[in-house]
């Protein structure tokens, strides 16, 4: 009896010791992300509930004004502008980046990375420059505009810089990569002696698919997805160039509100909106894409 | 032709290798397969059992010949329409489903009713003795459960056809031989023909109707068990299916049944006469171990040649010797140990002894 309480007694230390040693590895981390986010994100919680001031800076005075403000139409619009375009921008992203994982996880081990160096070759560049590169495609007398009239395939130039189109675009173009690579890293660990059993048991391309390769790379799916969506519906710079004032996304809105508005308050009130807002719809999409999969 | 489950006729695979050269997997294969039986196709890694068998699924097309399956010829039909089914060497169970799902699976896609699927799916894993794993994930079954799983869901769908790629392969040697039996009774009871593949001869040996024997994507022999095993084709069957002495030699005389063969001009042996053997033809006679005594004596109607025992190796049920025959002919010997009263003789290493067998038990290979 005796030896046996002191087995468990040394168990539990040992555990706890454990548990020391894991507490002492996450530190480093642990302290960064107290002091850089978790400390920053109070005072901007803070600050969303206080008054500005008349020539901005921010008073001491308890409101719930500046959410109350957000409720206006305007900037439901802007907020509701900004989903939609994050939502086509995953959707379109997936549909390109489910074929190319795919295919890329089907060749030859030495060209695989080789392919997947290519799909994040444009981080080599900087994100201003690319971006800048398709306002310079996309403008009145742009590339795509004279190619476009040099070939009598239009008679006036599109306008197709400063829309929501060359928002999604340039959307699209940026996070591509933050879709396909969690995507391949799940396609590659796919067995594909799974769905030639489905193929087996009588299912077509179609069937296999939806019941064994899908689920099977949810995870993927759901990584890519997110990661896609959150900057997407926080963008700022793409729709800066790309958007100008007639696709001004959320991202915009805290800009001006912080820089030109110096209304700190309301800024703050936006920034904790739409991040209580992503954290809801992620937890929505998280629940449905592991239900589907525990189905 | 309606007996025939199966009928490769002139079936060739080449694959591109690494190097961009041509392999060829499959070597204009001929092959009929009936109804009913259990067929195995036996070889060492890499000679295109697998290839032969993911063919005939479907889930490779042959470069030259045709598949024909219960009188129908295959063409590009393509996997999920064809009346077979397989039995993945890695099982590959959907991880995501359960052992219902996962044997139900088929019988959803085949739009069978739901009560119904209740029933065959049953029924099948009663069949597997596995009753009660219904909700079981994959993950949640050990090596041999996993192993019934993926039987059953191929059998639920009663194919013409049931194709298994060394499906005992990953389990240790007890369970093995345990579902080999199984495998055999089941293979009785639903009365389907077997497609097995293995590079185990005695495997191939316990379960099988017939054996087609495969070498470098070609058929060496295609018999019955005992066929294979004690009328061996070629030199490269003997050796496979079990252990051989081969005596290399000469044909010294044709008499009819018998053939007589000199050994290197150190003796003259007889052996039943083989199709296509000659005069004065190079030849091996190939002579299993456990045909061959070791004794002290020599004896009528035995060949009986004297040599030196070189090495004794006791292995429990059996002795082997290594015995040294005249001419510098090394041959091993396996002799059991039938009765721990009878005192057995042991002839330790360097005892001069008489290697002794039956003329008929000689194997005459002319390739
Ligand atoms: N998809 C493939 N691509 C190239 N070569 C292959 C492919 N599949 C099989 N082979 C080659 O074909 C030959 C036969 O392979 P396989 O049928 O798997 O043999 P086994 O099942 O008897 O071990 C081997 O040389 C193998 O390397
Ligand atoms: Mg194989």
């Amino acid at each position: 009896m005796n030896s046996v309480t002191t087995a468990q007694e040394a168990a539990r230390l040992r555990k706890r010791r454990e548990q020391g040693n894991l507490m002492f590895l996450v530190s480093p981390a642990a302290f960064w992300l107290i002091l850089f986010f978790l400390v920053p994100l109070s005072i901007v919680l803070v600050y969303s509930f206080l008054t500005r001031g008349t020539y901005g800076g921010v008073l001491p005075i308890a409101t719930t004004q500046n959410y109350a403000k957000l409720l206006d139409r305007d900037y439901f619009i802007v907020f509701r502008r900004s989903f939609v375009l994050a939502l086509i921008t995953t959707l379109v992203c997936l549909a390109f980046s489910y074929p190319v994982a795919y295919f890329i996880s089907r060749q030859r081990a030495r060209w695989r990375g080789l392919l997947v160096m290519l799909v994040i070759v444009p981080f080599w560049t900087n994100f201003l420059v690319r971006t800048y590169a398709w306002a310079e495609i996309l403008r009145d007398e742009g590339v795509l505009n004279n190619v476009l009239l040099g070939l009598h395939l239009i008679k006036d130039h599109l306008d197709l810089l400063y829309t929501p189109g060359a928002v999604v675009v340039g959307l699209i173009y940026g996070y591509l990569p933050f879709m396909v690579l969690p995507l391949y890293a799940n396609l590659e660990k796919f067995d594909h002696a799974l769905m030639e059993a489905a193929h087996d048991s009588g299912a077509n391309n179609f069937w296999a698919f939806m019941r064994v390769m899908l689920p099977l790379t949810m995870p993927g799916i759901v990584a890519g997805s997110i990661l896609v969506f959150i900057p997407s519906i926080g963008a700022f710079i793409t729709s800066d160039i790309l958007g100008g004032s007639k696709a001004m996304m959320i991202g915009n809105l805290i800009e001006r509100q912080f820089k030109s508005a110096r209304n700190w308050p309301f800024a703050s009130t936006i920034s904790i909106t739409l991040m209580v807002l992503v954290s809801i719809a992620v937890t929505i999409y998280f629940r449905i894409t592991t239900e589907a999969d525990r189905a | 032709m309606n007996d025939l489950a199966i009928q490769l006729i002139d079936v060739t695979k080449r694959f591109q290798g690494p190097g961009g050269e041509d392999v060829l997997a499959v070597d204009h294969m001929h092959l009929d397969i009936p109804h009913g039986e259990f067929f195995s196709f036996l070889g060492p890694s890499g000679c295109g059992k697998t290839t032969t068998l993911r063919m005939i699924a479907g889930f490779e097309m042959p470069s030259e010949g045709q598949i024909v399956i219960r009188g129908e010829s295959m063409g590009h039909i393509p996997a999920f329409k064809r009346p077979v089914n397989t039995v993945f060497q890695s099982y590959a169970l959907w991880p995501h489903m359960t052992v219902f799902q996962n044997v139900a699976f088929g019988l959803e896609m085949a739009k069978v009713s739901t009560s119904e699927i209740k029933i065959r799916v049953a029924e099948a894993l009663e069949l597997v003795q596995l009753e009660g794993f219904d909700g079981r994930k994959p993950d949640q079954l050990s090596g041999g459960q996993q192993q019934r799983v993926a039987l059953a869901r191929a059998l639920v769908q009663k194919p013409a056809v049931l194709l298994l790629d060394e499906p005992l392969g990953a389990l240790d040697l007890k369970l093995r031989k345990q579902m080999q039996l199984e495998l055999k009774h089941m293979q009785e009871q639903v009365g389907i023909t077997f497609i097995y593949v293995t590079h185990d001869q005695e495997e191939a040996l316990t379960m099988s109707d017939r054996i087609a024997v495969m070498h470098k994507g070609r058929i060496q022999q295609l018999g019955g068990p005992e066929e294979i095993y004690e009328r061996p084709a070629t030199r490269y069957v003997a050796d496979f299916i079990g252990e051989t002495n081969f005596l290399e030699g000469r044909v010294a005389s044709l008499q009819g049944e018998w053939t007589e063969v000199n050994i290197g001009d150190a003796f003259l042996l007889h052996a039943p006469t083989v199709e296509g053997v000659t005069n004065g033809q190079e030849v091996a006679v190939a002579l299993r171990p456990e045909k061959l005594t070791v004794q002290a004596e020599v004896e009528p109607n035995l060949h009986c040649i004297s040599g030196t025992v070189e090495e004794v190796v006791y292995i429990g049920t059996d002795t082997r010797y290594i015995v040294n025959l005249l001419g510098d002919h090394r041959v091993v010997s396996r002799m059991q140990n039938l009765s721990s009263s009878k005192k057995l003789t042991h002839y330790p290493p360097g005892s001069e002894v008489i290697v002794g067998w039956e003329p008929s038990s000689g194997r005459i290979l002319t390739e």
